[in-house]
């Protein structure tokens, strides 16, 4: 069924559903009235809402924090009384400090004096003590009369010597008094430091605190009460797309729906009609066919078809030549050949180096080609059948119709059909063990040449294969060089009353082929050949040439060709001499 | 119909082949091959197949795009040997 018929079909059904589709109740009708009405009440005051809330979300200063008294007026003063009074105890601390340092000085000067003076009276309380003892003692000895001092020298001397006595107790005392008021001084400078510490780390507290205030200050908009708010939102919008769909769904009214529907298959028909008219055209651009195509379509009506056949009408369409240059549609294998793929000369064939063979043989070589066959594999399939689709459109149209004249629209293909025998060599690979195909190239012959086929009509019953028959030529087991035997026929198209038409010509026992290609004396190495429209490879296993063909899945499946090495040549004999020439 | 497969080949458009399997199809010679670096040192995974034409003696080398006999080269053109 093509496309057509299905959308046809389709509508077929879709006007059958349309007839089928039961009005509403009446009073189910009110009630679903009603309920739009408060639908529609609904919707207003969730809009409503819903756009407030979008408003509001807009704006940002709608979110901003407010502070308190504390945290707008006491907090800072406080701040600013702490700072303050740090400040001041530090430079009590200060100048404190500097008093104690001066005192500290003057009670060291002070001491020093003292000092010089106890000195100084030691000293000369030293040398009256001297005088009165050398007195004493020459007057006791009764010698040296100038050195006798008299009485009253002696009490002066010995008053004198009593006061700086008394003077030197003095002197110390006030050392004394200077040492503790140095030492005094010295505790309250330490002390006074101890202070100047504490408030030190105080004050560093303080500036943590600070810090810390304005590093951990809350953002001055409350994101909190915009999630708050944007949740809201996305409630009252699902709440509103809720109550739409269920307007929607009390409103909905299947009819509509259908015939839509119906009408746009019906574009569709249409479009498909124009397309397949100018690809009908362009089928006619081939020499080989006939210049006019007259096309009777005519569908098969069923029941309710009928009534469509006003919008469906059968068309006879007649068609004129179409100038090849004029065409606006290229031939898709010249459409899908792209510029970079044009024939580049060979410049230079060189010997692979061994790195190369090396590669050649790794898992990721092999890997990455199986990804690539694999993948150009299914561009060519998709391709083929883009270009199928695309040549074939009016194919697909006219196989419906009977009458229709059957048109081969793949004439101007001239590939292989990949289920038919291809006459396909594939080389092998030059091995030191292989000689060079140089060699063999002489024995390459080319088929035989035959008289072409006289075209049959359809009205031939059966084609007359005898005189298409051909023997192929027997070895000579002396002779190196024997011709290559291939039986070319071509397909029968009884179709196609215009086209050359080859008889298919019956299998043929037991023919001879040349061998193109050499087996490798390695034990298992693989040569593909072409015999008469099969592909075979050959196994040497344990010195015997073994034959194998692919199947559909590219396995190994034996095959009945025989194979026969004499000398230097092979040959293989195979049961199949049919090859379909392309 | 010279067997080139292991091959380099040169082409106008300075680029390299390495040519991994040889197929004769109505005496065409067609290859599977992959793009090797400048160096010769290296194979790349860019795979083609080629179509060699002898035109007045020159030799040309087409990549294959006809969808249907990149499918029959494929069939029968296995993996790297």
């Amino acid at each position: 069924m093509n496309i057509e018929e299905k959308l046809r079909q389709s509508n077929l059904l879709l006007k059958q559903l349309l007839l089928h589709t039961s009005p509403v109740a009446e009073d189910e009708n009110k009630q679903n009235e009603e309920e739009i009405e408060a639908i529609d009440e609904s919707i207003e005051k969730y809009e409503a809402e819903v756009e407030e809330l979008k408003q509001k979300l807009a704006n940002e200063d709608n979110y901003k924090r407010t502070k308190s008294d504390f945290e707008l007026n006491e907090r800072p003063l406080v701040e600013e009384l702490i700072a303050e009074s740090i400040s001041a105890e530090r430079e009590d601390i200060f100048k404190s400090n500097q008093l104690y340092r001066k005192q500290q000085e003057q009670q060291t000067k002070m001491l020093g004096v003292y000092n010089g003076e106890v000195s100084k009276l030691k000293d000369e309380i030293k040398n009256i003590e001297v005088r009165l003892n050398k007195d004493s003692i020459a007057k006791k000895r009764g010698i040296a009369k100038k050195l006798h001092l008299s009485d009253s020298e002696v009490v002066d001397l010995q008053l004198e010597l009593n006061y700086k006595q008394e003077l030197i107790q003095e002197g110390n005392q006030v050392i004394e008094i200077c040492a503790e008021e140095i030492r005094r001084y010295g505790r309250l400078i330490t002390e006074n430091n101890a202070r100047l510490k504490t408030l030190t780390e105080k004050e560093q507290r303080l500036s943590d605190l600070l810090f810390a205030k304005e590093k951990k200050a809350k953002s001055e908009i409350d994101k909190y009460k915009i999630r708050l708010d944007q949740d809201e939102l996305s409630k009252k919008i699902s709440g509103l797309k809720a109550l739409k769909n269920r307007k929607e769904f009390l409103l909905y009214d299947p009819s509509e729906e259908i015939k839509k529907q119906i009408k746009q298959n019906e574009e569709i028909l249409a479009t498909l009609e124009k397309t397949t008219t100018k690809l009908d055209e362009e089928t006619v651009i081939d020499e080989k066919w006939p210049k006019t195509i007259i096309y009777n379509k005519e569908d098969t009506k069923g029941p309710v078809e009928e009534k469509m056949s006003e919008e469906v009408q059968p068309t006879t369409t007649d068609f004129k030549p179409i100038d090849p240059a004029k065409s606006i549609i290229k031939a898709p294998e010249k459409a899908i050949v792209k510029e970079d793929d044009t024939p580049k000369e060979l410049i230079e064939i060189l010997d692979a180096p061994q790195e190369l063979k090396k590669q050649k043989l790794s898992d990721k070589v092999k890997q990455a080609w199986t990804k690539w066959r694999d993948k150009a594999i299914a561009t060519a399939v998709a391709a083929a059948i883009t270009i199928t689709a695309g040549m074939g459109l009016s194919k697909l149209v006219n196989d419906s119709d009977k009458e229709m004249p059957n048109v081969d629209i793949t004439h101007q293909d001239n590939l292989p059909n990949l289920d038919e025998n291809i006459d396909f060599t594939i080389k092998p690979e030059i091995t030191p063990n292989t000689p060079s195909n140089d060699e063999n190239k002489e024995d390459i012959s080319q088929p035989e040449d035959f008289a072409p086929v006289e075209p049959i009509t359809p009205e031939v019953e059966k084609p007359v294969v005898e005189e298409t028959k051909q023997e192929a030529p027997k070895v000579e087991v002396t002779t190196p060089e024997i011709p290559e035997v291939e039986v070319e026929t071509s397909e029968v198209k009884p179709q196609v009353p215009q086209e050359e038409v080859k008889p298919e010509l019956p299998k043929e026992e037991d023919a001879e082929v040349k061998l193109e290609g050499i087996v490798n004396n390695s034990d298992i190495e693989t040569t593909v050949l072409q015999t008469e429209g099969e592909f075979v490879d050959i196994l040497l296993k344990n010195g015997e040439y073994v034959c194998v063909k692919y199947g559909d899945n590219g396995e190994n499946v034996p095959s009945e060709i025989t194979i026969k090495y004499i000398g230097t040549d092979m040959y293989i004999y195979s049961p199949i001499v049919n090859t379909k020439s392309l | 119909m010279e067997n080139r497969i292991n091959k380099v080949i040169k082409l106008s458009d300075n680029k390299l082949y390495y040519l991994l399997k040889q197929a004769v199809y109505n005496n065409d010679s067609y290859y599977t091959a992959v793009e090797v670096t400048d160096d010769m040192q290296a194979l790349t995974e860019e795979f083609t197949l080629l179509h060699e034409i002898n035109e007045d003696g020159k030799i040309f080398f087409a990549k294959v795009v006809e969808p249907k006999m990149i499918q029959m080269l494929l069939k029968y053109m296995k993996v790297p040997e």
